[in-house]
């Protein structure tokens, strides 16, 4: 008997030495020490502070996968991205407010320029480089976002715009439940996150591109050796990105308004979740992006009931964000669900 | 007295600044196996990817009597033409399956499902294996997938690069087995780069000789395997 | 990346001259190169308007930042979009030290250094022991945190950085009687903002001076030859005994230190810190400059501080001509970006390996044929190869 307990007791403590355990001793005291202050604040407010993380967790959760995409295919990150769907959330906007396109109307036709523009971005910017020569391509995505926000605030000013709410938004539209409020904004946010990982599911792996793009993805040479056109399979992935991009950033611009920066800042949360769920993981991206949101809602929320964390508001979530890349980086650089091995040098 | 599969002339091929291939002429009949011999560095891998148009190539390759140099490789692949690259070739994050299927991603007919339950008859351990990812296989059994794979698209011609490289002899044997079943009930052109030289030219009707990105020598099967100097380099004898 | 192959690239064409290294007409035409750069460097104060004088000043500030970042993404090719963030750091240590502690503006250079060195290696640290964009992902990250943690108001950093506002230096540097008499800014005919612009330029002129000749140094050193090995073949260079995580690590924290010391020089030269000098925009726009003079050459230091400065002054004047965008301001950072793209595409090496190039056509320096007494203690040959590259 006591052999065994010392047993399982050292194998706890080699655990807790690696990535994972480390993280995971993390977590936990983030949740420890966020007790007091959750019971004492009751459950109404607890639930609430989950339901309102929600809709950030979808958002993080579309705009991750958007980069995991492209990350899976090329080992590429595309600082690009956010901006691609920032400029997507304007046209959708203006195709709303200038044209009176109805709203969903003027989402697809966003996510369908942008698609367009991002399989052109990478036809014409970024095929004809080394993937592996980095230096190039980082600045081209780079040069890429700086352009689009120069244009998205010429064309439609530097000041905030009021986006409209792809669902009923009423504040009277909502569930009560045990005295917290989900509001179906939340629900359709959810439910179209939900919808569209399912697409991508049924995207990669019962179709046709699908496989030559997780062909690709997994060894490019041996793709172009059974036939498949690499070239044409990442611009589909760009594609997608971008689509999926444009996708999340209407559904989180009713929260935010529109400004020319406001995707860049947000990615920020969508590359930690991506991180903390391994880069080329979809599905950990998913995981991960609700996992930072939670964190995100408890520690602004409680945060400052812990002595020392006073200052926490919730425009400072972006540090928190920052320290979790920093985190999971040196603990576990390949995230909780990384498939691909992440090469130490 | 057959008609032409595959016939190289003139070939020369470079990595940037470095020629690989000078002039390299070589030519396999319509279900031929040929084999090409050569000490590492003599451009053996450097044939088959110039044959696929994976590296800057000039002269003229003709596959069927299609000429392909600057041709893109997918368009190559179309032609049905297989190519096994050195260290398996298979897509590890992949299922076996998958990988099966993405072998036959140039094929638009009907019957890849049945050409599927036949390689795994096949190879049977891959039916035991099909929904695992093909980078937790053995390396025997990543190579018959790779096989497998390359049979998937009906190839008419099969490069194969190195099947045995990092083998145990055992599944080794049994490879080239196999490379001249296929050989014999497909009708399948192969030219197969190998250094383990005894078994390739075992299955081979005929061979040749590379050394620093030439032909040096050339003949049939028999002959090679008899003379003196590919018995002292290649054969061990 | 192209550093020093263009005299061999362009063998076909026939130089104009040829000098052999070592003469004394190669000595004449170097000593000629120099005082070609330094006579305009030390007349330009005392010729051109006062406002003119800040701005070059602020150019020699920025050089100094960009001569940082190109340690990390020039000779080490450590990616890196963040930089901004350590230039930020250096210019609040700088002025939290005036402002609060009464330090002299000398002294807290060091401590700038320090600080920003570690701040360098904390960050590089979990981002560099893997392989891939992961370092440029961290940095990115960190130019769009900074300005955001200047705000927090834990520990009274947003008291001591001043938050939104940012901060007035309350101690400005004033040249001493002495030093106006060596530099001849004693006399009548200039009022005392001009004097004190020429002073700051002095200034910032000797560190961009001592900044540039300590970088030259260290890539000539055995640390230096262990960046550059390590950028252009990290195999390679691990297997001839290059520590790769610490190279890089250091590399890292050291090409922040440096930028953290031309942060600490604009905030002298601005007389002023804020969160808006130092967040992501800026980010853009040094990395531009980098990018746009040279990414690996010394000289594309000044010259990218030059850029920085300078094209925020062309930039929305060039789309003011254009007559469909009206917005001048807000398009110019479409031509930062448009640069950024641009260079990738038709001169990866900056306009400086560009001038290298045309210079090769009319001027060409054969090297000394080398002596081979050096190689047996050399030790490691490719890294002996390596210094060619500089």
């Amino acid at each position: 008997m006591t052999a065994v307990t010392t047993k399982s007791r050292g194998s706890f403590l080699t655990w807790l030495k690696t990535g994972s355990g480390i993280l995971t001793a993390m977590m936990a005291v983030i949740v420890i020490a966020l007790i007091p202050a959750i019971i004492q604040g009751g459950l109404k407010l607890f639930l609430q502070r989950v339901f309102d993380s929600l809709n950030n967790g979808a958002v993080y959760a579309v705009t991750a996968i958007a980069l995991v995409i492209i990350f899976k295919a090329t080992t590429l990150i595309n600082f690009a991205g956010a901006n691609i769907a920032m400029f997507g959330a304007y046209v959708c906007w203006w195709l709303n407010t200038s044209y009176g396109f109805p709203i969903w109307i003027a989402v697809f036709v966003a996510m369908g320029t942008m698609a367009v523009l991002g399989s052109l971005i990478e036809r014409t910017l970024i095929r004809p480089f080394d993937v592996n020569d980095h230096l190039p391509v980082v600045l081209i995505t780079f040069g890429i976002a700086a352009i689009l926000e120069a244009f998205a605030g010429g064309f439609w000013g530097l000041e905030f715009h009021k986006f409209p709410s792809p669902f009923p938004s009423d504040p009277k539209d909502r569930f009560t439940i045990a005295g917290a409020f989900l509001r179906y904004e939340t629900i359709g946010t959810l439910f179209v996150m939900g919808l569209m990982i399912f697409g991508i599911y049924l995207l990669l792996n019962k179709t046709k591109v699908g496989l030559a793009f997780r062909a690709v993805s997994s060894n490019v040479e041996s793709a172009r050796l059974v036939g498949v056109r690499t070239g044409r399979t990442l611009q589909f992935g760009w594609a997608l990105a971008s689509a999926l991009g444009v996708l999340g950033a209407c559904l989180v611009a009713k929260q935010t308004n529109l400004e020319p920066a406001f995707m860049a800042k947000l990615v920020i949360f969508a590359f930690a979740a991506a991180t903390l769920g391994g880069l080329d993981s979809i599905g950990g991206s998913v995981i991960g992006a609700f996992i930072v949101a939670v964190v995100q809602s408890m520690l602004t929320g409680y945060g400052q009931e812990i002595p020392g964390l006073g200052w926490l508001k919730s425009n400072f979530a972006l540090v928190l964000a920052f320290v979790l890349i920093l985190v999971v980086l040196l603990f576990k650089p390949a995230g909780l669900y990384g498939t691909r091995r992440i090469e130490r040098v | 007295m057959s008609e032409l599969m595959l016939k190289l002339s003139g070939v020369n091929a470079r990595y940037g600044a470095i020629q690989v291939l000078r002039d390299v002429n070589l030519e396999v009949n319509k279900g031929e196996v040929v084999v090409v011999l050569g000490a590492n560095g003599a451009g053996k891998t450097t044939t088959l990817r110039a044959i696929c148009s994976m590296v800057t190539t000039t002269g003229s390759i003709q596959i069927a009597g299609t000429e392909v140099v600057g041709k893109d490789t997918a368009d190559i692949v179309r032609m049905q033409v297989a190519h096994v690259p050195q260290g398996r070739g298979t897509f590890p994050e992949l299922s076996v399956i998958d990988n099966l299927m993405v072998g036959a991603y140039t094929r638009k007919d009907k019957e890849v499902q049945a050409d599927i339950d036949r390689w795994m008859d096949a190879f049977p351990r891959l039916r035991e294996r099909r929904t695992q990812a093909a980078g937790s296989l053995s390396g025997g059994e990543q190579q018959m997938l790779a096989v497998a794979r390359a049979m998937m698209c009906r190839p008419q011609l099969l490069l194969l690069d190195e099947p045995s490289l990092g083998l145990a002899p055992l599944i080794i044997e049994d490879l080239f087995r196999r490379f001249g079943e296929i050989n014999r009930e497909t009708g399948t052109t192969m030219l197969v780069v190998e250094q383990n030289a005894n078994l390739a030219l075992e299955i081979a009707n005929r061979g040749y000789v590379l050394e620093a990105g030439e032909i040096v020598l050339q003949g049939s099967a028999d002959d090679l395997r008899t003379n003196e100097a590919v018995r002292e380099a290649y054969l061990g004898a | 990346m192209s550093g020093g192959s263009s005299s061999g690239g362009d063998a076909a064409i026939k130089p104009m001259f040829v000098l052999q290294e070592g003469t004394s007409q190669h000595r004449m035409y170097q000593a000629f190169g120099w005082l070609c750069l330094a006579i305009p460097m030390i007349l330009a104060p005392y010729m051109l308007p006062s406002f003119r004088v800040a701005q070059l000043a602020q150019c020699a500030g920025w050089g100094v930042a960009i001569l940082g970042m190109n340690i990390a993404i020039g000779w080490s090719g450590l990616l890196s979009l963040g930089h901004i963030a350590f230039c930020g750091m250096g210019a609040y240590t700088t002025t939290i030290l005036i402002n609060e502690n009464s330090w002299d503006f000398w002294m807290t250079l060091p401590v700038a250094f320090i600080v920003c060195f570690i701040a360098g290696a904390l960050v590089g640290l979990p981002a560099l022991k893997i392989k891939g964009l992961y370092l440029a992902l961290v940095t990115f990250a960190l130019a769009y945190t900074f300005p955001i943690l200047l705000k927090i108001e834990g520990g009274g950093i947003a008291r001591r950085t001043g938050g939104d506002n940012g901060r007035n230096l309350e101690e400005k540097l004033v040249p001493t009687e002495t030093i106006r008499k060596i530099l001849f800014i004693n006399g009548e005919g200039t009022d005392e903002s001009t004097r004190i612009a020429v002073y700051k330029y002095v200034v910032a002129v000797l560190v961009l001076l001592v900044c540039f000749l300590i970088v030259r140094n260290i890539l000539k050193s055995r640390g230096g030859r262990a960046m550059i090995a390590l950028r252009d073949n990290q195999i390679g260079a691990a297997v001839s005994g290059v520590p790769l995580n610490k190279t890089k690590v250091l590399a890292f924290a050291l090409s922040a230190a440096i930028a953290g010391i031309g942060g600490s020089l604009i905030a002298m030269v601005l007389d002023s810190v804020g969160p808006t000098v130092f967040d992501a925009n800026y980010a853009i726009i040094t990395l531009m400059g980098l990018v746009l003079a040279g990414v690996g050459t010394l000289h594309g230091a000044w010259l990218g501080g030059v850029f920085v400065v300078f094209l925020q002054d062309l930039a929305p004047r060039a789309v003011g001509l254009i007559p469909v965008f009206n917005v001048d301001v807000v398009y110019a950072r479409a031509i930062y970006g448009l640069m950024l793209v641009l260079v990738a595409f038709f001169m990866p090496g900056g306009v400086v390996s560009f001038g290298r190039k045309w210079r090769a056509r009319i001027i060409q320096v054969q090297p000394k044929a080398p002596d081979t007494s050096h190689l047996a203690r050399a030790g490691t040959g490719q890294a002996a190869a390596a210094t060619a590259a500089v």
